[in-house]
């Protein structure tokens, strides 16, 4: 119950910072209960944050943008990603196909392979 | 999954790992220099004046704002992300789609025609008798159609050498970059302005000549000769390299390259060349005009180029660096004791 509270709390929290642009907290719950929160995480929620009028606005620009172009280009992507998975379905193994993935996210790099 | 005995990416270059690690390096390295050459544009040819004759104070200003800004605003930072993040994902997508540029950012698999051809389906008749040792020394690059190569940078060189057994061959391909057309205002203030190596190295097929197994950037892939032209002594004068990565029947790269043994070329011996790999049969694969990017030369005999900023990249070294990297690549090249392990 506590916790659908301090989710429902937030969730109001961050529909009202997108349309008004102002980042409103939740402390009620937090200092009623300090033992379930971290300190460091209150501390963080308390700092006031300098913004822009224009913040919300340009987030939601880009994010629009992102979305739009990644819809774009989604039937190249699919048809990329296809290609891969046929060739993984040639005989390479999974472990080589994710591999790269794997890399990737555990150490990127900007070098060539060495 | 992966056990601590087994290596991520095998480094023999024959897996798909590799093969997807060489396509996403080169699909994030073209998106990533667009930016590099134009923020350079933009440092010299802010106005007002320098300082030390070096950089412009209304550049460092227009920096620090820009860092103060993204630094004080946390989600004007975010955004400025996210936007950058679509402009990736745009840039990639339509390197997929083929809608950048054929010639250096051709990213589809497959595209055109399925998978790689065999040498025996694309060597010319001038192939006959093919020597290679007469195939040594410079070449001049006059167009290609390459993603592993940026249509930016221009003076493309390869100086070919082969080993003493014979059997293997370094390919030690120079580059000048950025080209004074990709960036008139800072082109000659570039750390590579004066020139910049790097290496492929080569396994040639005593059984087929004209083929050589091409290592560089992680992987492995087969060149073929395709044709070659000769002057009245047998020499050399023009040939037609093609570079063909397949896995699993999909082709995830190629490359074709005209070469010559003079940096100039008219415009009729460039027809000539794209007449002759369209009779090969690659122009499915990108040989015709409207896929080859046509690389510009500087004059023979023209010096290096000297500036402040070129005597900036000398006094911390960068000339050495790049002598140091050319000289440990000759040493391993003649380094034999790993052949056939």
């Amino acid at each position: 119950m506590r916790l659908t509270l301090l989710a429902a709390c937030c969730v109001h929290a961050t529909a009202l910072t997108l349309r008004v642009g102002i980042r409103t907290s939740c402390p009620a719950l937090p200092r009623a209960f300090p033992c379930l929160v971290d300190s460091e995480e209150v501390a963080k929620a308390e700092e006031p944050t300098e913004e822009t009028p224009f913040g919300n606005e340009l987030l939601i620009v880009a994010a629009a943008g992102t979305a739009l172009t990644t819809v774009f280009h989604a039937p190249a992507f699919y048809t990329f990603f296809t290609q891969w998975q046929a060739i993984a379905a040639s005989g390479v193994t999974g472990d080589d196909f994710w591999a790269p993935l794997q890399v990737r996210v555990r150490a990127p790099r900007l070098g060539p392979p060495a | 999954m992966h056990t601590a005995s087994r290596g991520i990416c095998d480094p023999d270059g024959s897996t798909l790992c590799v093969c997807a690690q060489f396509w996403t390096f080169f699909a994030a390295m073209h998106p990533l220099l667009k930016p590099a050459i134009w923020i350079g544009e933009v440092l010299h040819t802010s106005p007002g004046p320098l300082l030390a004759d070096f950089m412009p104070y209304s550049f460092i200003a227009l920096n620090v704002l820009a860092i103060g800004l993204l630094n004080t605003l946390p989600r004007m930072r975010l955004a400025l992300n996210v936007a950058l993040l679509g402009l990736f994902l745009n840039f990639v997508g339509a390197g997929i789609e083929g809608t950048v540029d054929l010639a250096d950012y051709n990213m589809a698999l497959d595209d055109g025609v399925r998978g790689c051809p065999t040498y025996a389906q694309v060597k010319q008749p001038s192939m006959e008798g093919f020597d290679v040792r007469k195939y040594t020394g410079r070449w001049y690059e006059h167009a290609f159609h390459d993603y592993t190569q940026f249509s930016d940078v221009y003076d493309t060189t390869l100086d070919i050498e082969l080993s003493a057994d014979g059997g293997r061959w370094l390919d030690d391909f120079a580059l000048r970059g950025p080209s004074p057309k990709a960036a008139p205002a800072s082109w000659d203030k570039s750390p590579v302005a004066n020139g910049a190596h790097y290496f492929l190295y080569g396994k040639l097929d005593a059984k087929e000549p004209g083929v050589l197994q091409e290592s560089g950037f992680g992987v492995t892939f087969p060149n073929y000769i395709v044709d070659v032209q000769k002057d009245a002594e047998g020499r050399y004068t023009e040939a037609v390299q093609f570079q063909c990565l397949e896995r699993g029947g999909v082709r995830i790269f190629e490359g074709i390259n005209f070469l010559s043994r003079e940096p100039r070329m008219s415009e009729e011996a460039l027809a000539a060349m794209h007449e002759r790999a369209r009779v090969a049969g690659m122009f499915p694969y990108g040989a015709s005009p409207e896929q080859m990017h046509v690389v510009p030369h500087v004059p023979p005999g023209t010096p290096p180029l000297q500036n402040t900023w070129q005597s900036a990249w000398t006094a911390i070294g960068v000339d050495k660096l790049l002598a140091l990297l050319e000289t440990t690549t000759h040493s391993s090249f003649e380094d034999t004791s790993g052949i056939d392990k």
